[in-house]
């Protein structure tokens, strides 16, 4: 079932974030949304994941749907180790060898036990990202996902979420078209109707 | 807020101390007179000479039992009532006057008013709780109510269950406050536990060694007993905080 977002619109006090915005999002394919900053990106993604109420509008298609998000800030617990990190998400039936194997693809072999806060930037944005995908999903949620990430491990993490959510609804927000461009799907440039 | 952190990077150099010792210890010779300053190595032969004595090992007993125990019933309760008040306003409003006035009210006050309603045996424990419970109960309440909200909002994301986020997050993000709260109230407990056992002189107590020291004029055992009780201050600090660090282990 496509996500369909129908005439939403949202405001903090005297500003409004979000007006009047309506999109529909195709079950299993990559919507990528394009936007400057402020432009109420990240506000639209917490309303998707259920943190966030609408003013006005409705969602509809997210019923029964299991998220799962890369927030804009890592969100890891920093005393914690990635595997420990990725554990606090997982299932207890979810083997350990799962979680190393993940984190290895993401270029993360050796560092699996180190507290999250001794990771460097681009580490614990991957952390986040394997955390995110590593998870049963039907509906992913990436919030600028790549940012802080080099060239390298930029690609490497771009080919590892394709993989990994093929066949699964991904939305995913950036500011950067090539970005967008390499993760396919359909493109979407600023707040407009569809 | 009120809270109290501790930096292990401000350890004790033991050059420092040794120059220290040396310094007491000339000071000492050029005194000459025992009663009045006792110098550091007949303070160590004094307390080798005590440490072959039962009394001295029942007396350590006596008072280690007390403001263990003491110190233990504040910390859990402390941080009990720190979870509780974490969610229900009402009891963090109705504890509120009554730790700020254990936290402000001098520790003598205490001392004498409850020599008038317990024995004397059983003053340092009940100092001891006094004393640990509102640093403890301040800090982990700082900590839980300064939990990162990201987390939480991440858990629920993930839908993570109560267990994992109270085991992950809240403990996670709570315990360096516990810990600094612990390493600063057990230096506390034994300051305050003594003093009290030293007004109150509960018999077969360190305490009650100490006033007979300071009645008799026995500086060699007076600085002998403030040794022990350094060691036994240092000694349940480290062991505590290992259990802390070792065992209370969030991973």
């Amino acid at each position: 079932m496509d996500i369909v977002m129908d005439h939403l619109s949202k405001r903090f006090g005297e500003k409004e974030v979000i007006k009047d915005f309506s999109i529909r999002m195709k079950e299993g394919c990559v919507t990528s949304i394009m936007a400057p900053s402020g432009w109420g990106k990240t506000t639209l993604l917490r309303i998707l994941a259920g943190l966030e109420r609408a003013d006005e509008g409705r969602i509809g298609g997210l019923e029964n749907k299991k998220i799962s998000m890369v927030f804009q800030e890592d969100r890891l617990c920093g005393n914690l180790s990635a595997i420990s990190n990725i554990r606090f998400v997982c299932s207890k039936k979810m083997p350990k060898s799962q979680i190393y194997e993940e984190l290895k693809k993401a270029g993360l072999e050796g560092e699996e036990l180190v507290p999250v806060r001794k990771l460097s930037g681009g580490m614990k944005r991957r952390v986040a990202l394997v955390r995110a995908l590593i998870v049963p999903f039907d509906v992913l949620i990436l919030d600028e996902p790549f940012d802080g990430l080099d060239d390298q491990n930029k690609n490497r993490m771009i080919h590892y979420v394709r993989e990994r959510s093929k066949g699964k609804t991904v939305i995913l927000v950036t500011h950067e078209k090539k970005e967008a461009e390499a993760m396919g799907g359909e493109i979407v440039n600023g707040l407009y109707c569809i | 807020m009120n809270f109290i952190t501790s930096d292990k990077k401000k350890g004790i150099k033991i050059w420092a101390v040794l120059i220290w010792l040396v310094f007491w210890e000339i000071i000492a010779r050029r005194i000459g007179q025992e009663i009045l300053l006792v110098s550091p190595v007949a303070v160590i032969w004094k307390l080798m000479e005590m440490a072959g004595q039962i009394s001295f090992w029942l007396s350590v007993l006596f008072t280690v039992l007390r403001i263990a125990s003491g110190f233990l019933a504040a910390f859990f309760t402390g941080a009990i009532l720190a979870w509780i008040s974490s969610f229900c306003p009402f009891i963090k409003e109705l504890a509120a006057p009554l730790i700020a006035v254990i936290k402000a009210a001098p520790v003598a006050s205490f001392i004498i008013l409850i020599l008038i309603w317990v024995p004397s045996r059983n003053l340092s424990f009940i100092i001891s709780f006094l004393i640990a419970l509102p640093v403890i109960y301040t800090n982990v309440l700082y900590g839980i109510e300064n939990t990162n909200k990201e987390l939480l909002e991440m858990a629920e994301v993930f839908r993570v269950s109560p267990g994992k986020r109270i085991w992950y997050i809240y403990m996670s993000e709570t315990l360096p406050y516990l810990r600094a709260a612990c390493s600063v109230s057990l230096g506390l407990c034994w300051k305050a536990g003594v003093a009290a056992e030293v007004i109150g002189i509960p018999s077969g107590s360190v305490g009650e060694k100490l006033y007979e020291a300071k009645i008799y004029l026995q500086t060699p055992e007076l600085f002998a007993w403030t040794l022990t009780i350094i060691l036994l201050s240092v000694w349940f600090e480290k062991i505590f905080l290992f259990i802390i660090d070792h065992v209370i282990r969030v991973e």
